[in-house]
């Protein structure tokens, strides 16, 4: 079986400080996979590693079936990443960043008015980025990431800087792709909520460790708690 | 692929008026304002100096010889105001004084007997303006004509039939000057010193805009964090490279193209300036010469050779510079301490022909040109060393070549994201 993600003991060193320690799991095609933890773990390095920006110290990580070192301009065909803190050319408008993403991905135009319709940006969405406050620029990054149905995307923190609204508004879309389009998708989050209404499956991740993977349902039951914040409490003291 | 790279490589620097301000309004105003405040200044200097002005004369001296070198000023067309027997220094301490030429007493006596006899010039200067020193230079003018004229009385008292024109300029001078064996009016040297300094601080400008587009192209990315994304796109980093590089040199030619027409204005100030006085009736000392015909056509082939190789090179450079930066202004603050590597040699061709270095200034030069090429190639061909244009050439090419290849490289490598933590670290740890 080929899985969408497939990471076998990844280590990756910055310089002297080993930032994952033997990190496993595969994330299968067409699901919602999210990785939970606390600053400093490791989600945004694995992230980074997955879209092809860092290599590993050590380690395999595949994306359907491509090594993202020796294939990385084959993984880049497939997916399509969020930065935690990404930002759009400040002097395009905001359609011309979407068809300039759409033209890079050799995609038609219609693309770019599904990514308008996506960022929900309206008139917006024909004024330079610069005057967009931060909530209007990670909606229209999250519209460039979904807008061409990637095999994989891959979001950190996707609903970051956005309000209540807004958030929910992102979270419904990127459960639409991912159900409707069959994009799989890898997503951190520091939001337990948004990974229990999210995920189908959870890594809980620790200075650079897997501490716990499942279902949220099969987590909570497994640490008897009512929700995955005491899950992944429990996990990192070791009390199952 | 690479047209959009650059389209939006282009929208998105020329759409920002800071960039649009450095890159373009800057030179052109900067050199429009400089130019023409020269030529104000210089019109206002060249009639100054040719103003028929009212000259003071005080007299002490009441012989023959003073009273012909007043009569001679009157009929140069100066209206002329003399004093006699006064003390030249209470008349200057007047205000509208500014100028006064003095025969002391035994002016005429001296020269009656075969003496040398003195003029004396008083002149108040009320600013240290080039006004200031027309007014000196109009005066020493008059005073050499005077004495030019009385020379002329002389031989002709002493000489009798004989021309005096003849005693005084028995030989007369006709010069031709040659640059790399071809001649060129005489005109042209008043052009010279604009030329040469045209020649060295066009291409040093455009040096220095193409690795600060260049830097800051890149650092952009990383301040508007940008770069992460644009790394994981389906494209190849070669071309990204490419994108930024093509989009770089467009720019630059917007820029040289800006500079060039400001710097035209400014060089051509002088002849404006001497163009707007009327009554000269005489051919102006910067006329236009015919500069292009001077060069062949190696020459000029080889310089846009060097041009286009230079830019390349250091738009690489620049590139690479400006992605170890966080931010534009960290950028530009690298590109700031490198400038000397491209203006201590660009200064020292513009006053020192290649022949006057020793051999290993030569080779320093040669090792120097992937940033100062396109002068150091046409200095050379054109100061007829053709072995330091070649050898520039070369090197300038080969480590074109080794900037794309490191640039390329660097791209390629996760070391353009995580490089500036690393050098973050380390200045830290060498903090504690």
């Amino acid at each position: 079986m080929v899985f969408a993600v497939e990471i076998i003991d990844l280590v990756k060193f910055y310089g002297k400080v080993k930032a994952l320690d033997n990190l496993s799991f595969n994330v299968r095609e067409g699901e919602i996979f999210g990785l939970v933890g606390p600053n400093g773990a490791g989600k945004t390095t694995t992230l980074r590693i997955i879209a092809t920006l860092l290599k590993p110290s050590s380690g395999t990580v595949r994306v359907f079936g491509y090594d993202v070192v020796k294939e990385a301009e084959e993984v880049r065909k497939l997916i399509s990443y969020l930065p935690e803190e990404a930002g759009a050319y400040r002097f395009l408008t905001g359609r011309e960043y979407l068809e300039f993403m759409a033209k890079i991905y050799r995609m038609p135009s219609s693309v770019v008015e599904e990514g308008i319709k996506i960022s929900g940006l309206g008139d917006a969405i024909d004024r330079q980025v610069r005057t967009y406050s931060k909530g209007m620029k990670r909606r229209l990054l999250v519209a460039r990431t979904l807008m061409i149905k990637p095999k994989l995307a891959i979001l950190d923190e996707p609903t970051s800087g956005l309000d209540v609204a807004h958030a929910l508004y992102v979270r419904n879309t990127i459960r639409k792709y991912a159900k409707e389009y069959g994009v799989t998708v890898i997503l951190s989050s520091h939001n337990m909520l948004e990974v229990e209404y999210l995920c189908d499956r959870v890594a809980l991740i620790n200075k650079g460790r897997i501490v716990d993977m499942g279902t949220a349902k099969e987590l909570l039951e497994k640490y008897g708690v009512k929700n995955l914040e005491e899950v992944f409490i429990k996990a990192i003291r070791g009390v199952a | 692929m690479i047209k959009e790279l650059v389209i939006k490589e282009l929208k998105n620097t020329l759409r920002d008026r800071k960039m649009l301000l450095s890159l373009i309004i800057a030179p052109l105003l900067m050199f429009i304002i400089m130019g023409g405040v020269m030529r104000f200044a210089m019109a206002a200097t060249f009639k100054e100096a040719l103003e028929k002005r009212t000259i003071y004369v005080v007299n002490n001296d009441l012989g023959k010889y003073s009273e012909m070198a007043i009569e001679y000023i009157r009929e140069k067309g100066f209206d002329v105001k003399v004093f006699e027997q006064t003390n030249t220094e209470e008349i200057l301490s007047k205000e509208e004084i500014d100028v006064i030429i003095e025969f002391p007493e035994g002016f005429s006596y001296n020269l009656s007997n075969g003496l040398k006899a003195k003029i004396l010039t008083y002149t108040s200067i009320k600013g240290l303006s080039m006004g200031g020193y027309a007014v000196l230079g109009k005066v020493s003018g008059l005073i050499n004509e005077i004495n030019t004229y009385l020379s002329k009385v002389l031989v002709r008292e002493v000489a009798g039939g004989i021309d005096p024109d003849f005693i005084l300029n028995p030989v007369v001078s006709k010069s031709h000057m040659y640059i790399s064996g071809k001649e060129v009016p005489e005109t042209f040297m008043a052009m010279l010193g604009f030329f040469s300094a045209g020649i060295i601080v066009a291409p040093l400008v455009i040096v220095t805009t193409t690795i600060g587009i260049s830097s800051s192209m890149i650092a952009v990315e990383n301040e508007e964090r940008t770069l992460e994304v644009l790394l994981t796109l389906p494209i190849s980093r070669f071309k990204i490279l490419l994108g930024k590089l093509i989009g770089v040199i467009i720019l630059v030619l917007i820029a040289t193209l800006s500079f060039l027409v400001g710097f035209m204005f400014y060089i051509t100030a002088p002849i404006a300036a001497f163009e707007e006085l009327p009554e000269v009736g005489e051919k102006s000392p910067f006329e236009a010469s015919p500069i292009l015909t001077l060069f062949d056509l190696q020459t000029i082939v080889l310089t846009v050779v060097a041009v286009f190789f230079t830019l390349i090179a250091v738009g690489s450079l620049g590139l690479l510079l400006g992605s170890i930066a966080p931010d534009v202004r960290t950028a530009q603050t690298y590109i700031g301490s490198l400038s000397f590597i491209i203006f201590i040699p660009g200064m020292m061709l513009m006053f020192m022909d290649l022949s006057k270095f020793t051999l290993a200034g030569q080779v320093a030069l040669v090792a120097l040109s992937p940033f100062i090429s396109p002068i150091l190639v046409f200095k050379a061909l054109l100061e007829g060393v053709p072995w330091i244009a070649y050898a520039s050439l070369i090197w300038t090419i080969a480590f074109t070549f080794i900037m794309v290849a490191i640039a390329a490289k660097f791209m390629e490598t996760e070391k353009i994201l995580t490089l500036q933590f690393t050098l973050k670290m380390k200045a830290l740890r060498k903090k504690r």
